[in-house]
């Protein structure tokens, strides 16, 4: 008995002796656990920060082992990604655009729903809208040191331009018809249409972004050929990357604007969400932003917590599509019914805690033009039922799903699996829809066979965030008037799909405001009558990053993860 | 004085422990299949004002995030777990069972073929044939234990066509057969009889591996869908809400006691039935 004791405590001690050599720093002091990281404060992080900075330069030129050892350092920041960031080619839909949006830029960006100056300084359009004259920013390099101009502007677009139709929502493509390069900075656009989304189509994180004369293949473009290296103007540099684990980045120190505070970047792949809050708590990442995984409670939790945390409103509506032409929802009475049936403000509280606001259409507000006025349907069940009995859906038999003609109002509901919430958002549907005697089957999918499904029309509703950013509302209109587009089978059932058809595609070009305007009340108003989606929530971005870094920012762009601002606390 | 010989049923009830296990999954069994009547609440009633409640005679164990009752929905659930690990495990030992007993009977080149064709099948990782079968036939439970059934019978073929190999060597099936029996006959009174009691701690362990699978695949999404309960399902939602642990206690701390008890009956099965052969 004795003896076995004193081995237990052998064992315990033992155990314990290992966990903390585990725990401490090793060998020379390099390698700082993230642990430690987390603890270090004050004078102890510049002391790290001073010796780390040494030990980079050493880590640069000793290979990628030490560079993987430098990015446990202060000064850099472990940002958690949720997928892994590609290739990082810019002229392909390939890589994730968070990273893009790191490593290139474009003329112009969108900041707050407004177009603002990038690589470009100014720009002039002329009356007739057929010319765009962009004056370039002087003085900005690539990430190699090669000089930005309008020679290197005008190769990234004439290579893009020769794969247009790998680009269907880039309707500037097909509207340039020339580009001149009179001086250095002057890059002139001759369109042979006029095309109101050529700015927006400028502000997107690919393609119409610059690669370095460096990342051009010897022949052919990267669109067919791939890159060379990814050199862009952005604020960082790809160091080193390993697939499906990490990317490292570098500050861009040839950077024209305010350099990040960090000088690397370490962007870690943990695809689970709840894997990546248990690695932020552990002190394995600083950072995790993203506008569909992390879950409102995730997010008051680790806040409660002392987390840091940041959100921000986006342009893109979690809708509920409903399939016009489908066997059940192709009644706009259902249709109708489901509008009144569905309270938004239960979803928005029960399943984002109030961090996301109830939508009111298709379009968010702020919407450029799709702010017509029209009210959106109020919650009101007795009305749905209404509208149900007298289009002949009723209870049969004591039933508890209404029929009609023999057909049960039975309709299933897909979604990506991937996005966690849109499941709560179909479990609270199929509860309300319960209350009007409709069946909600619930549908999850995997995302490329719910895209299949989609675009085949193989489905009654589905859940879906419309795209946001840029992309509204030009780029999404495009895709609705596009026979054949997954957005546009949604709409195949209305009965004015051919003539609204042609409007959406007269609003891309359309240089009269008050046509346009027009355009967009007929098209709202359809959307209404017809019933085709049901506005849920307005998608937010959520930040959490560890209490000791400030400056984290959440922007309205739900494609971007923002690191660029922060820095060790003081 | 003669002693008389217990009874191998009495035997394995005189442990203590198995009346403790073997309670223990009747009275979960049970639970879960007078879930009706039991739990009050409907399993998929959403009551969001009510989400995670604590434990409460209304709720004896709380309420999940959308405010379900938990307890109705881990005896919901449990008719689900504990039904499509039955069914995978009834299916899957009679299937195999019936097919070992044939290739002992015929031998020869059929019986070298069946045996090698389940080698092959045998070679595949579960998992993988899985994601096969869902991934042709889409994400549903009797997807899973379709899939799940290819693979599982080969354990029980392999057992009984050993098994039926030695019972056939035996000199009471040559005197059934001297004694005019019909093969169908003595495969089924003196072969069957005689390897079914071998094959228990078997199918008890299988039991508990089918159970632990069914949970780990719909834990993955891949088993039963929303609404529905499931042990597995309800376990991996609740690892978006680590600081509200009873949505994942309950179906958890379920998992574990019938895995633990099948298994316990099992072994305890086994030794009992070794100490009579010896």
């Amino acid at each position: 008995m004795r003896r076995r004791l004193a081995a237990m405590i052998l064992t315990l001690a033992f155990a314990v002796s290992a966990t903390a050599c585990g725990d401490s720093s090793s060998t020379n002091g390099t390698t700082v656990s993230s642990a430690a990281v987390q603890e270090t404060a004050g004078e102890a992080d510049k002391d790290a920060e001073a010796a780390t900075a040494e030990d980079a330069q050493e880590a640069d030129a000793e290979g990628s082992q030490e560079k993987e050892v430098s990015a446990d350092r202060p000064d850099t920041v472990v940002v958690r990604i949720r997928k892994d960031t590609g290739d990082l080619n810019p002229h392909t839909m390939n890589s994730q655009m968070f990273a893009q949006y790191w490593v290139y830029e474009s003329l112009v960006s969108l900041e707050d729903g407004v177009i603002v100056p990038k690589l470009a300084e100014s720009w002039d359009i002329s009356d007739d809208g057929l010319t765009y004259t962009f004056h370039l920013r002087e003085g900005v390099t690539f990430s190699d040191g090669s000089a930005f101009n309008a020679e290197i502007a005008k190769k990234n677009i004439e290579a893009v331009r020769n794969h247009a139709d790998g680009y269907s929502f880039l309707q500037s493509l097909d509207a340039i018809d020339s580009i001149e390069t009179p001086d250095e900075l002057t890059l002139i656009l001759n369109l042979n249409t006029p095309c109101n989304s050529l700015l927006n189509d400028f502000t997107y994180s690919r393609p119409l972004v610059m690669l370095g004369e460096a990342g051009f293949p010897e022949e052919g473009d990267p669109y067919d050929q791939g890159i060379l290296k990814p050199i862009g103007t952005g604020k960082w540099v790809v160091a080193e990357y390993v697939p499906d684990q990490y990317t490292l980045f570098e500050r861009n120190e040839n950077y024209w604007g305010e350099k990040p505070a960090f000088q690397y970047l370490k962007a870690v792949v943990i695809t689970d969400v709840n894997t990546a809050a248990a690695a932020l708590e552990a002190g394995e990442i600083d950072v995790m932003m993203d506008s569909s995984q992390i879950t409102a409670d995730m997010f008051t939790r680790l806040q409660g917590e002392g987390y840091t945390t940041a959100v921000a409103s986006t342009n893109s509506v979690v809708n509920l599509n409903l399939n016009t032409a489908g066997a059940v929802t192709g009644d706009r009475n259902v249709r109708l019914a489901l509008e009144y049936a569905t309270d938004n403000t239960v979803i928005a509280e029960g399943v984002f805690g109030g961090l996301q606001e109830p939508a009111t259409a298709y379009f968010t507000t702020d919407t450029a033009y799709t702010d017509t006025g029209i009210e959106a349907y109020p919650y009101d069940p007795e009305m749905a039922n209404q509208i149900l009995e007298e289009a002949g859906w009723i209870y049969e038999d004591g039933a508890k799903v209404r029929s009609k003609d023999g057909q049960p109002l039975e309709i299933s509901v897909i979604y990506d699996a991937s996005v966690s919430t849109h499941q709560d958002i179909a479990l609270i549907l199929q509860s309300q829809y319960a209350d009007i005697g409709m069946k909600l089957a619930i549908e999850p999918q995997d995302s490329q066979v719910f895209r299949q499904n989609w675009t085949a029309g193989e489905f009654d509703a589905l859940i879906y965030s419309s795209w946001g950013g840029s992309y509204e509302p030009y780029a999404t209109l495009a895709a609705m008037a596009s026979e054949g587009d997954k957005f546009s089978v949604v709409q195949k059932g209305m009965s004015n799909k051919a003539e609204l058809d042609e409007i959406m595609t007269d609003c891309l070009s359309q240089s009269d405001t008050e046509i346009l305007q027009q355009n967009f009340e007929i098209i709202m108003q359809s959307f209404h009558d017809e019933a085709v989606y049901v506005p849920l929530t307005v998608t937010s971005k959520l930040g959490i990053c560890r209490s000791d870094l400030t400056g984290l920012t959440a922007t309205g762009n739900q494609d971007s993860i923002d690191i660029d601002s922060l820095k060790w606390a003081e | 004085m003669v002693k008389k010989k217990t009874r191998p049923g009495w035997k394995l009830l005189a442990d203590r422990s198995v009346k403790v296990y073997l309670f223990l999954l009747m009275a979960l069994t049970a639970a879960c299949i007078l879930a009706p009547v039991v739990a009050v609440h409907d399993p998929d009633a959403i009551n969001l004002a009510d989400k995670f409640a604590a434990v409460s005679p209304a709720h004896p164990m709380g309420t999940d995030y959308l405010g379900r009752d938990l307890f109705a929905r881990v005896l919901w659930g449990g008719r689900n777990t504990l039904g499509y690990a039955a069914l995978i495990t009834a299916v899957s030992a009679v299937l195999g069972t019936g097919v070992g007993m044939f290739c002992a009977f015929i031998g020869g080149r059929v019986d070298r073929m069946i045996m090698r064709g389940s080698d092959v099948l045998r070679s595949f990782p579960g998992i993988v044939l899985v994601m096969i079968v869902v991934s042709v036939r889409g994400v549903g439970i009797e997807n899973v234990c379709l899939a799940m059934m290819i693979t599982r019978w080969i354990w029980y073929a392999r057992m009984a066509r050993n098994l039926t190999r030695v019972e056939l060597g035996r000199s009471s099936v040559m005197a059934s057969r001297l004694a005019g029996s019909s093969w169908f006959k003595i495969l089924r009174r003196n072969v069957l009889m005689s390897i079914l009691p071998e094959m228990l701690p078997t199918l008890s362990l299988d039991f508990g591996g089918a159970l632990l699978a069914i949970s780990g695949y719909s834990f993955l999404g891949l088993g039963v869908l929303p609404p529905e309960a499931e042990w597995g399902m309800m376990i991996s939602d609740g690892r978006s809400y680590m600081d509200h642990p009873g949505m994942m206690f309950w179906p958890g701390l379920c998992v574990v006691a019938v895995v633990i008890s099948v298994n316990y009956l099992g072994d305890k099965i086994r030794d009992i039935l070794e100490e009579e052969r010896l």
